[in-house]
């Protein structure tokens, strides 16, 4: 009998060995389990659309808040009105929500990017992914670079980046758009990849070559810029679609104390009508610093997409690429398809149309420009754009139209990265008029 | 792992010894003093483990004790040891008789917390504190650990709220240790690892739970507690002991006849104080108004029923246990109760002479109905947040919304439900084993498991706008278990004046919590159920944490006078990296009796110092990441939705796969000193704690995509001196006066923070920083004249924030005429109290009454009073202060419009001073021993008239300076164990006068 007990007592403790420690959670999937198999890799794919239309709002909402485009509400939090006036702080949530959720979405297309490469899957499932991460990669890194003036490109999986200035940025921007074409043009996405990752509406390789338009433009190649105008697609209309449980962001901040509407100046110009009635409409509700606002058109519902590009962008960054290779008649031609454009009519038909006459004399080169950036004001409201352009056209100070060359870098950032983050390139408080910014001359 | 555990499995496996026979010994123990028997003392056969404790009529029985000359131990606390020799045969059991004599010295008593074995007191270097059941059962507490308050040395013991079934309870254990886990000691049930989480499922507001799991045990259960308070004591609980281990011994039942004992209490609970409010008769325009008192409305007188059925007895071979118990109680918030029906068995069964298992079982069912009080929804927070001109009594069934918070209290009070519905089950299962005298080996297998299911209901139209105005219905369940296995073996070695105790042990515990909830909005009218919504989501989370640990200790003792221990801990949890998995936890301690030494005899006579023990340990302890953070190494991908489509991104949190404890070094040194032949006996500790890479989210770089890690932050300390004075003032044969005071001081400082100072609470005004205590008060202050600290106006004669000075210090000085008012925030205060104390009497009147009176105070200490902020606001104005600015101009106590808007901003002006002194227990006992009731009632009829928190005395000008808004402090990113102080709309502690009555058969 007591033989039993002992061996009872030696089976309990041996009951003590039989457990192990490397638990798992079963609550959410890991990096590593994620980034190893295809249905972590598209799913991935998916995040990486939502985190991109996070920040891209977040980059509209602070470009918008610091170019008269946008004006905080009367529930809105001081520090909110305070950047309509250019005062913007290193701890400002404005700030860190842009820089924050631009390299979240850096970070999803890197976890693509590396998984990709090594995870067997269907040729065109992971030319889909690649083609869609580098993509996204680029659209943020070059939304940031026209906020800060430099910024750290080299992230993934390095806790302490280092800082580079907005030409290697924009240059590093071009690369990844080729690599984003290349990938995708690897093979033709799969079903896999159009029907369970890529969203309703949005369009990746005329997205790449949009973007490679865009940023050829700010980095002054014309040329360049105006073969990826050329080669983008004219009836396309590309757009992240949103819904209730992935809000509109710019809808989602029109109430509550981070609330931003529209401002009314954009509807100061009465010929202009037809394309600030597809974005405001007026209401006439007075903003927390008296500021009258308007309702938005454009973000009304929760389910209001966000276009990745308008395509008469790109049409505009021909204009200008012509204008400056020295071929006005093709260019003014251009600026005239752009003007004649009239809603729910032309090449997409869903898109702003100004429904103006052609321009009645043939105009020199400034004046074209001029017309240009006129035009980029109207058409490309709410994309975050305005910014750099102000720049260009040394609009910038206190009480100029952009309030601020660039912003602090975050306060979070600097923290935690120390020795990497430069001096802030403006105090909290805004820079004088027509303040030439510093770093803005690129190649 | 698995080479090493059968190393130690060597030890389980000793060699089988033949069958001895073996005897009984019985007797009885008294009061040398007046002759009345003495219950709970403990005796014990000297060298083995057998033992027992005496009953009501002082009556004992051990069995199973080898035959032979043996030493029979009797020891109690208040009472000097005492010794006996007896021959033990088989053929007859030995009677010992033992009649002690009052000490206030307790050099002898056995504690086993933090001790491989059962060990006197003498020879464990470190302070151990001893509550024992009179204690408890006198203090009319509903919970254990409102029990202990004002009872132990090194503890600050809060009751977060006044809420009915325990109201929170914060047990600090020399200071705050840990910003996470609550910060709360671990608590063991006879032997087996208890939850005390404060788990809820829906928000009660505060960001805590007014309950801690403690409360389902039931305080009548209790025999014994023994709390350890640091590293240096708690060391064998390795990698779970940072905060200190409390140690809860269940009654077992004395051979013997049985005993049916029944024990009554009804109590009756009052607001102690209510708040003044503006009754001021007219409106800002001088329109008469009609104000309405709503704490009326609020508050009742409540009753509190308590019933304990208890029956204990049994033979040389089985002793049992069995009590029931049925508690209903009614908080004096209307609409709040709290029920208890438990039922426990223990069970002591010798198998065989030297085999002996005890089982314990406990079933208890909590139901609590609660509301939502502090932050959000609340109903003291609707009165606080509302004008007193706002009645929210309903016109024809209506209620009105409150003009400012919502919703409206009453209607909260009559129709929203929030019931909570706790079963759990506690069993445990001891085999101890005696294969020789000197070796015994035990085993025990426990298990904790509750469901706790908790819903919520908002009818319908109770908001005037949000999620909730379509009415809300919620319904969670949380399965929490936690399963224990504990393997202990000790050798006792005797060489010349050496006795060698070797110890080693094997533990491993195995958490397991899984819940589930179900939420919908836009109710059906009518239906309270999750399903009667048109707008449903859910939630499922499962946590497990496992722990596995082993020990080694060896105690050498020289004459039974000069003890040195010295033991290590090896630990492993699954929530340590896999590089960090295996923690070690040293430590050591010498304990030296110098009074029993002849040197020191010739210098001093026993009359003077009768007794004097110098002590001192050394040791290591670590804090494992609680539940909320059980998967912190782990970089986990969170789902979100895009297009309708299943997406993941990484969570913002990083994992940190090098993740391990918190750890702790702490040493102390003290003595225990009795003086007067031990009428006076008195412990003093010093101690000192450092707790290093205390855990808590550093900030990350967000360039990498993240924002934060759960890593190690910083280092804290906590310094502070404990002194135990118990005194005999009187004892004569119809007299006696006992008194005991407690004095603890501690002092917390955050030594080292490796990130940015952080706002613990937030959207609170406190701070962690470096170089201050934890959670100061922190924050905007109102600026002040620098040389006659007269404060500066603005030019409507408001008060100026510092935060509204201009940036540049030049300005600022020469507007506040001196430096006073440099920065914009600053420390406003510190909740952390100076030092706590107690002070208890106890009177022995003639053979039959007893009374006893605890104050109990905290001294020092601020309070963040926002729930008085809060009536500042314009739209509520609601306390008799706020009159001022309804006064007609031109009365020189007018203050301007706005005055306490912009007062509301200013955090400097709501810190308190939080001191306090409270008539905590007070009680008079009488035992009715005519033989007219002994005929029926063997031990005679008690009747008790008490009270508890009966009076406050202190400056604090809210309910009462004890509390917190923040509970249980749930830990989190929102909140940490820092947090205390804040008073904030909540249920204040009840006054409770009870009457009790306690019948034995």
């Amino acid at each position: 009998m007591r033989q039993y007990f002992a061996k009872a007592l030696l089976a309990s403790s041996l009951g003590l060995v039989a457990c192990d420690l490397d638990t798992t959670n079963p609550n959410s999937p890991t990096q590593e389990t994620v980034v190893s198999n295809v249905e972590g890799l598209m799913a991935l794919g998916v995040g990486l659309q939502a985190r991109f239309g996070t920040s891209t709002g977040a980059f509209i909402y602070a470009s918008g808040l610091l170019t008269e485009e946008l004006g905080a509400i009367g529930t809105a939090f001081s520090t909110i009105s305070d950047a309509e006036g250019g005062t913007v702080a290193p701890n400002a949530g404005l700030v860190a929500d842009f820089w924050n959720s631009s390299y979240r979405t850096i970070k999803t297309a890197n976890d693509i990017i590396v998984g990709a490469g090594s995870v067997t899957m269907p040729r065109g499932t992971r030319s889909g992914l690649l083609g869609m991460a580098y993509l996204f990669k680029a659209g943020a890194i070059g939304e940031l670079a026209q906020g800060f003036d430099s910024l750290p490109i080299d992230t993934y999986d390095n806790p302490t980046p280092e800082f580079v200035d907005r030409t290697t940025a924009l240059t590093y921007v071009l690369a990844l758009l080729d690599s984003a074409q290349r990938a995708y043009a690897d093979t033709v996405p799969s079903a896999q990849f159009t029907s369970q990752v890529l969203a309703t509406g949005v369009d990746v390789p005329n997205t790449i070559l949009a973007y490679k338009a865009r940023y050829r433009r700010l980095m002054g190649n014309w040329a360049g810029a105006l073969a990826a105008a050329d080669s983008v697609s004219r009836t396309v209309f590309s757009r992240l679609p949103f819904s209730a449980q992935a809000p509109n962001p710019l809808f989602n901040v029109s109430t509550g104390s981070s609330g931003v509407l529209p401002r009314d100046a954009y509807r100061a110009d009465a010929l202009e009508v037809q394309r600030t009635s597809f974005f405001v409409k007026d209401t006439a509700i007075a903003g927390r610093i008296g500021t009258p606002l308007d309702a938005w058109v454009v973000f009304a519902a929760n389910t209001s997409p966000i276009p990745t590009y308008y395509p008469d962008e790109v049409l505009l960054i021909k204009a200008e690429a012509l204008v400056n290779l020295g071929r006005l008649p093709e260019a003014q031609a251009v600026v005239d398809s752009v003007r004649t454009d009239c809603p729910g009519a032309g090449r997409v038909t869903t898109d702003p149309g100004p429904c103006l006459a052609p321009l009645a004399a043939v105009l020199t080169a400034p004046q074209l420009i001029a017309e240009i950036y006129r035009n980029r004001r109207y058409e490309l409201f709410a994309t975050g754009l305005r910014w750099e352009d102000l720049r260009r056209l040394g609009l910038v100070g206190a009480t100029s139209i952009a309030k601020r060359c660039w912003l602090p870098y975050p306060v979070g950032e600097r923290n935690a990265n120390p020795g990497n983050v430069p001096a802030d390139p403006e105090g909290t408080e805004p820079p004088a008029n027509n303040n030439e910014c510093a770093s803005l001359e690129l190649p | 792992m698995n080479v090493r555990m059968f190393a130690l499995l060597g030890l389980f496996a000793p060699v089988l010894v033949g069958a001895q026979t073996t005897g009984t010994v019985q007797g009885t123990v008294t009061d040398a003093g007046n002759g009345l028997p003495l219950a709970a003392a403990q005796v014990r056969i000297d060298g083995t483990a057998l033992g027992g404790l005496s009953d009501a009529a002082g009556r004992y029985t051990i069995a199973g004790v080898p035959t032979g000359r043996r030493v029979v131990v009797a020891r109690r606390i208040g009472y000097a040891e005492a010794r006996r020799e007896i021959d033990v045969s088989s053929a007859a059991a030995a009677t010992v008789d033992f009649a002690m004599t009052a000490s206030a010295t307790t050099l002898g008593e056995v504690v086993v917390t933090g001790t491989a074995a059962p060990t006197q007191r003498r020879a464990i270097g470190t302070s151990i504190a001893s509550v024992d059941s009179a204690a408890i059962s006198k203090s009319n507490a509903v919970t254990v650990d409102q029990a202990l308050q004002g009872k132990i040395a090194g503890a600050q013991i809060v009751q977060n709220s006044g809420t009915p079934g325990g109201g929170g309870v914060t047990v600090r254990l020399r200071g705050t240790s840990s910003f996470i886990s609550g910060s709360d000691p671990l608590y063991i049930v006879d032997g087996v690892i208890v939850d005390n989480s404060s788990s809820t499922l829906r928000d009660l507001g505060s960001r805590g739970n007014v309950q801690n799991r403690l409360a389902d045990l039931n305080p009548a259960d209790i025999e014994r507690i023994e709390v350890i308070r640091g590293a240096a004591a708690a060391a064998l609980y390795g990698s779970r002991a940072n905060n200190g281990v409390v140690q809860i011994f269940t009654k077992r039942g004395t051979a013997g006849r049985s005993r049916i004992s029944l024990h009554s209490r009804v109590a009756q609970s009052e607001l102690p104080t209510k708040l003044r409010i503006n009754d001021y008769p007219f409106d800002i325009q001088g329109n008469p108004v009609t104000r309405v008192d709503a704490q009326d409305l609020i508050f009742r007188d409540a009753i509190t029923i308590e019933n304990n059925l208890s029956v204990d007895g049994g033979n040389e071979q089985t002793r049992y246990y069995i009590n029931g118990t049925w508690t209903d109680e009614d908080g004096i918030q209307r609409g709040e109760a709290s029920s208890r029906r438990g039922a426990r068995v223990n069970i002591t069964q010798e198998i065989r002479p030297r085999l002996t298992l005890d089982l314990g079982a406990n079933f208890v069912n909590t139901h609590n109905d609660f509301l939502v009080n502090g932050e959000g929804t609340g109903v003291l927070t609707a009165f606080l947040f509302n004008p007193t001109t706002y009645d929210p009594r309903p016109v024809s069934g209506v209620y009105p919304f409150g003009p400012v918070l919502n919703p409206n209290p009453l209607l909260a009070i009559d129709r929203f439900k929030h019931p909570q519905d706790i079963n759990r089950f506690i069993g445990s299962a001891q085999a101890r084993w005696n294969p020789l005298d000197r070796l015994t080996v035990s085993y025990t297998f426990g298990y904790d498991g509750y469901s706790l299911e908790q819903s919520e209901f908002f009818p319908r139209g109770s908001f005037p706008s949000g999620t909730a105005a379509t009415g809300l219905a919620s319904n969670g369940i949380n399965n929490s278990r936690i399963l224990n296995q504990d393997a202990v073996a000790n050798y006792l070695f005797d060489w010349n004046d050496f006795q060698l105790t070797t110890s080693g042990g094997v533990n491993y515990t195995h958490q397991r919590i899984r819940n589930t909830i179900a939420t919908s909005t836009n109710l059906v009218p009518i239906v309270e159920v999750v399903s009667g919504g048109a707008t449903p989501s859910a939630a499922q989370s499962i946590v497990e944490l496992k722990t596995f640990g082993f020990y080694a200790q060896e105690q050498i003792g020289w004459r039974d006078r000069l003890f040195l221990t010295g033991a290590i801990r090896w630990d492993a949890s699954s929530t340590f990296g896999p590089d960090e998995r295996w923690q070690v936890f040293p430590k050591a301690s010498l304990s030296y009796v110098v009074s029993e030494d002849d040197w020191f005899r010739g210098l001093v006579s026993e009359n003077t110092v009768s007794s004097l023990r110098l002590r001192t340990a050394l040791g290591y302890a670590g804090n494992q990441p609680s539940v909320l953070n059980a998967y912190s190494r782990f970089d986990d991908y969170a789902s979100v939705s895009f297009d309708n489509k299943p997406g993941v991104v990484n969570s913002v949190t990083l994992g940190n796969a090098a993740l391990k404890p918190e750890r702790q070094r702490e040493w102390e040194v003290g003595a225990d000193m009795g003086f007067l032949n031990d009428r006076i006996s008195l412990e003093v500790t010093y101690y000192d704690k450092l707790v290093s890479d205390l855990l808590f989210f550093r900030p990350v770089a967000t360039s990498t995509g993240y924002s934060r890690q759960f890593s190690a932050i910083g280092a804290m300390s906590n310094k502070g001196w404990e002194l135990l004075a118990r005194t005999i003032n009187m004892d004569q044969p119809n007299f006696r006066w006992d008194m005991t005071a407690v004095y603890s001081r501690n002092r917390n400082l955050v030594e080292r923070l490796d990130i940015p100072s952080f706002q613990s609470a937030t959207g609170y005004p406190n701070r962690i920083r470096q170089g201050d205590p934890v959670g100061i008060f922190y924050g905007v202050y109102a600026v002040r004249n620098c040389q006659t600290g007269a404060y500066l106006l603005d030019s409507l004669g408001r008060l100026r924030p510092s935060t509204s000075l201009p940036a540049d210090i030049a300005q600022r000085r020469a507007m506040a005429g001196g430096n006073c008012a440099d920065s914009a925030n600053r420390v406003l205060g510190d909740p952390n109290p100076d030092w706590v104390g107690s002070l208890l009497n106890e009177f022995q009147v003639g053979k039959s009454l007893r009374l006893r009176m605890l104050l109990d105070g905290s001294f020092g200490n601020d309070v963040m009073n926002l729930s008085r902020r809060i009536r500042d606001l314009g739209t509520a104005l609601n306390s008799p202060e706020n009159e001022a600015e309804f006064l007609p101009f031109g009365d020189p106590r007018k203050r301007p419009p706005g005055f306490f808007a912009r007062r509301l901003g200013i955090f400097s002006e709501y810190v308190e001073d939080g001191s306090f002194v409270k008539l905590r227990e007070v009680s008079a006992t009488y035992t009715f021993t005519q033989p007219v009731v002994t005929r029926y009632f063997s031990d005679g009829i008690e009747l008790t008239l008490s009270g508890r928190n009966l009076y406050t005395w202190s400056d604090y000008s809210g309910y009462d300076p004890e509390g917190n808004l923040f509970g249980q402090n749930a830990p989190g990113l929102t909140t940490t164990a820092a947090d205390r102080g804040f008073d904030f709309a909540s249920v204040p502690i009840p006054r409770t006068w009870s009457a009790s009555l306690r019948f034995t058969y």
